[in-house]
């Protein structure tokens, strides 16, 4: 995914500078609307097949909650603490840093909302977190614990980082993960909708 | 909002219109297209970035920008979960140990 991803980009870039006119690259964007609306009714459609994993939730002790709660509090106030010395606008810092990771679907959302400068900082920066959450699970459950290793991970603990839990952490903590990834990335679009709204 | 509103119809769909049963080969066939339109959206926004002028420029900021925007929310993440799985996820605390 993260190579589709760059390689779309890349291909979206070159395609702009070099091939299109900039009435076709016009055209291009216009549907993008349309296009974002049938991603959002697929990640939807997702969240709510999920009947397993609600049922599994009140299995466990809700005290597991205390996982997302902490790292949904946590990458918001980072986007508030990140624009006070980076010269991006506070909405923008706050909607990037709730997209928790999933650089995809926040680098599209931030995009349509607030331009395509910010989408881009979006992508960039949740693709990074991907990355060093991944670098990072080994590290925090040697010298922290197991669940804080899901703690960078955010969104991603239910798929790409997934692995590294797995060879690294026990089976309860894996679904533990699994649950923090499917209830952050739930959140992700509201949280990016609702932070980007207010601070506005 | 109107992005929430379309997501909900699509958790309404998930929930109520697609059978246990065929979950999973949906989850599929679901995760594939999410793929391509991601793809596609992708692709829009590198031509809505290459259609401005400076962009080779801007280009440079964005990057160390962006690792701020990554580096500060993990660090926050990680100082708000571990005590508070300290505190009250126990099951955790004889792994520390050995």
């Amino acid at each position: 995914m993260v190579y589709i991803a760059i390689i779309s980009l890349v291909l979206g870039v070159l395609c702009a500078q070099f091939l299109f006119s900039p009435e076709a690259s016009q055209a291009v964007m216009s549907l993008s609307d349309y296009v974002l609306g049938f991603l959002m009714v697929s990640v939807g459609v997702s969240v709510g097949m999920n009947k397993l994993i609600l049922r599994k939730l009140r299995e466990y002790n809700l005290t597991i909650l205390l996982i997302p709660a902490g790292i949904m509090i946590g990458s918001v106030a980072g986007g508030f603490l990140s624009a006070l010395f980076l010269k991006i606008p506070l909405p923008v810092c706050v909607s990037v840093t709730s997209g928790l990771g999933w650089y995809s679907l926040s680098g599209v959302l931030v995009g349509d909302l607030a331009g395509a400068e910010a989408g881009a900082i979006a992508f960039l920066s949740n693709l990074l977190r991907e990355i060093f959450s991944f670098l990072l699970i080994p590290f925090l459950v040697k010298h922290f614990n197991a669940f804080t290793a899901i703690a960078p991970a955010g969104a991603t603990s239910e798929d790409t980082t997934l692995p590294m839990m797995i060879k690294y952490t026990s089976e309860d903590v894996v679904v533990i993960s699994v649950l923090n990834g499917v209830i952050c990335s739930a959140m992700v679009p509201l949280l990016i909708n609702f932070f980007y709204q207010i601070l506005t | 909002m109107t992005v929430v509103i379309i997501m909900a119809v699509g958790v309404l769909i998930g929930y109520f219109l697609i059978p246990v049963r065929l979950t999973e080969r949906l989850g599929k066939v679901n995760s594939w297209i999410q793929m391509v339109l991601v793809a596609v959206l992708i692709f829009m926004m590198g031509l809505k970035l290459g259609s401005r002028e400076n962009f080779w420029q801007e280009l440079l900021s964005l990057g160390w920008k962006s690792a701020v925007l990554a580096v500060v929310p993990i660090v926050l993440s990680v100082a708000l979960v571990y005590p508070l799985s300290r505190k009250f996820l126990k099951q955790d605390a004889k792994k520390e140990e050995a």
